[in-house]
């Protein structure tokens, strides 16, 4: 269908808008030293930082989808009040300021925390180690898959998972032949955002992990490290995250126009 | 071929729904109502989907549903085509039809030859590795039914089957649906009188949640319980209370309606009317004619009346229209004499109709 067109100051404002962010990217496009930039993402720091990065982040991503999935589902067919407070239980870390995020989690998980002191008595110390990293992303990251998914399926129509069951399918068959893949589009850009929520997480990581090189030491800490001492290390970096997330955000919808070339939208 | 009864003795509270329907092992039974008469609550209630509140229900001699026990929907073996195909857009159309299959366990080479001697009985062999997304209308509904009966289900319920398709996909869908339901037990929600005369031995009518009326397709429509099923007949109904005739002619008798008027007609062969009891006066829109005064000529009915809404319908137009006594009647009449007597919503008229050619039906 043809749509009216748009007035010309809307297109004078979104150009403006998208300004906004572009001259910021130019300036660091302008700033990088590019003839150094493979030196200075192989140094050791940069590497281990990279490399902690992407393990914790898939952790974290997975984590999420695994842990989310089951909350999206159940709040997707809560109404009324419950519903409200579930979602807003559920999204309160996305919200919410994450030092203080890396706050809760340390008094409560810490050595001397509510549930880690029993933890340590057992043997287990889980702060300023790579498991509270993994931990203070999936804190953050998961509702960004929660919301994500439980809106696809509260507008999947729900007579696809009745046919399967006139069919004999069971809930679980339901669940895993005919609700997931057809939220599947909703599921993969959940663990996207999740993953890029993971990446760029900072302050809930430095209060709960700390900044242990080699073990705590995530991108966005190793950048907020250099940035004074090592300028053009800490852009190079930079540059590495910005080409992620971009990567991240355009994904879901190139698999989208990818899927219904091939016609398979119902 | 299983063919099990169905027998559905419940209440659904919330709706006010109250319904006693068998239906015999074999047979296609059409299920006809207005909106919220309870059509919907009845599959519901046979397919799973709902619960009944009081009463049972049993398929095959089985309660799935009473007091004690409710069996879930993917262990009735109840198989559903609803207007909608709802073909799952992930799967290609022979994964669709094997699906319920897969869904019992059975392997996946033996489920996909069953799928695919489904959809050769559907005629649509040659779609097997199709998305549903490059399917006509017509043409995924074919593959619905093909799903749906892949699995071999106890009994068969079909809501509107034919309702979303053109005029010519659905006479060719009917086709195949008379094929392939020969021998089922099935219930049919329908609005088309064609559905019933072609696929239905017998038919149940619901209004505001009760059985209003059931029996024969022919039976019932011939002495219509309601306004609704008088419609779905194409006859038009005017309700009151059987009178002897005044009339010259022998054997007429007449319903005395509410304001006064007579209707003389033709006592009916199997139901006459009682004299003094309630009576129905039956006659079809192309047997009234459309006048601004009366006309002359004997035996004749005629009645004041006020034109509502003009219906085309081919190459007739259907005057509709409502009488002094606020009953409803309608008349079949060439485009041409709307024009040649002026007619609109709002014109008074007189509507005429041969004694000869009403039919009088005790109620």
């Amino acid at each position: 269908m043809t749509r009216t067109p748009l007035p010309a100051w809307v297109l004078v404002a979104a150009t403006v808008g998208l300004t906004v962010v572009a001259v910021p990217l130019l300036g660091l496009a302008v700033r990088i030293p590019w003839a150094d930039v493979p030196t200075l993402l192989t140094s050791t720091a940069a590497t281990q930082a990279l490399w902690l990065s992407l393990r914790t982040c898939t952790l974290s991503m997975l984590l999420a989808t695994v842990l989310g999935l089951p909350v999206a589902m159940l709040l997707a067919r809560l109404e009324g009040r419950r519903a409200v407070l579930v979602r807003t239980l559920a999204v309160l870390p996305m919200v919410l300021p994450p030092v203080v995020a890396g706050l809760v989690l340390l008094v409560t998980l810490g050595r001397r925390g509510v549930v880690g002191q029993h933890l340590a008595a057992a043997g287990i110390e889980i702060g300023f180690t790579t498991a509270a990293v993994v931990i203070a992303q999936t804190f953050v990251a998961m509702p960004f898959f929660i919301v994500s998914v439980e809106g696809a399926l509260r507008t999947l129509d729900p007579a696809y998972e009745v046919a399967a069951a006139t069919l004999g399918a069971s809930p679980t068959t339901v669940l895993r032949r005919v609700t997931l893949p057809m939220v599947g589009p909703a599921v993969l850009a959940g663990m996207t955002m999740a993953f890029a929520r993971s990446l760029g997480e900072f302050g809930a990581t430095l209060a709960f992990a700390g900044s242990l090189q080699g073990t705590t030491r995530t991108m966005p800490l190793e950048i907020y490290l250099q940035r004074e001492t090592d300028t053009d290390s800490a852009l190079a970096l930079s540059l590495v995250l910005i080409v992620l997330a971009a990567v991240l955000m355009a994904l879901p919808a190139g698999v989208r126009a990818l899927g219904s070339r091939g016609g398979r939208v119902a | 071929m299983s063919a099990s009864s169905i027998a559905v003795d419940a209440t659904v509270t919330v709706r006010d729904v109250v319904l006693d329907v068998e239906v015999e092992g074999g047979h296609t039974v059409g299920v006809v109502g207005p909106n919220g008469a309870g059509k919907s609550t009845l599959l519901g209630l046979v397919s799973g989907e709902l619960r009944p509140d009081a009463g049972t229900v049993r398929i095959g001699g089985q309660e799935v549903a009473g007091p004690r026990r409710v069996v879930p929907p993917h262990r009735r073996s109840v198989g559903v085509l609803a207007q909608r195909p709802l073909l799952f857009g992930h799967l290609r159309v022979v994964d669709n039809v094997a699906f319920g299959v897969r869904a019992r366990g059975v392997a996946k080479a033996v489920a996909h030859q069953r799928a695919m001697t489904e959809l050769e009985a559907v005629g649509l062999a040659g779609l097997a590795g199709r998305w549903p997304a490059a399917l006509s209308v017509g043409q995924a509904q074919r593959v619905a039914l093909a799903r749906a009966l892949a699995t071999d289900p106890a009994v068969l319920l079909l809501d509107e089957p034919l309702a979303a398709l053109d005029v010519a996909a659905a006479s060719s869908m009917r086709v195949l649906l008379a094929e392939r339901l020969a021998g089922r037990t099935v219930l049919m929600v329908t609005h088309d009188p064609l559905d019933l005369w072609t696929l239905a031995s017998s038919m149940v009518v619901l209004e505001g949640g009760r059985v209003l009326d059931h029996g024969s397709t022919e039976s019932v429509l011939a002495r219509p319980a309601s306004r609704f099923v008088a419609d779905l007949a194409g006859l038009n109904r005017l309700a009151g209370v059987a009178v002897e005739s005044g009339s010259a002619v022998e054997d007429d008798h007449a319903v005395h309606l509410a304001d006064g008027v007579e209707v003389t007609g033709v006592p009916d062969e199997v139901a006459g009317p009682v004299v003094g009891q309630e009576a129905l006066a039956l006659f079809e829109p192309a047997a009234v004619s459309v006048h601004l005064s009366a006309p002359g000529g004997r035996p004749r009915n005629t009645f004041g009346a006020e034109v509502t809404g003009l219906e085309p319908r081919g190459a007739l137009v259907r005057v509709h229209a409502v009488l002094a006594g606020g009953q409803r009647a309608s008349a079949d009449v060439t485009p041409r004499s709307i024009g040649a007597l002026g007619l609109t919503v709002g014109t008074a008229v007189v509507l005429a109709v041969k004694a000869a050619q009403v039919r009088i039906v005790r109620h």
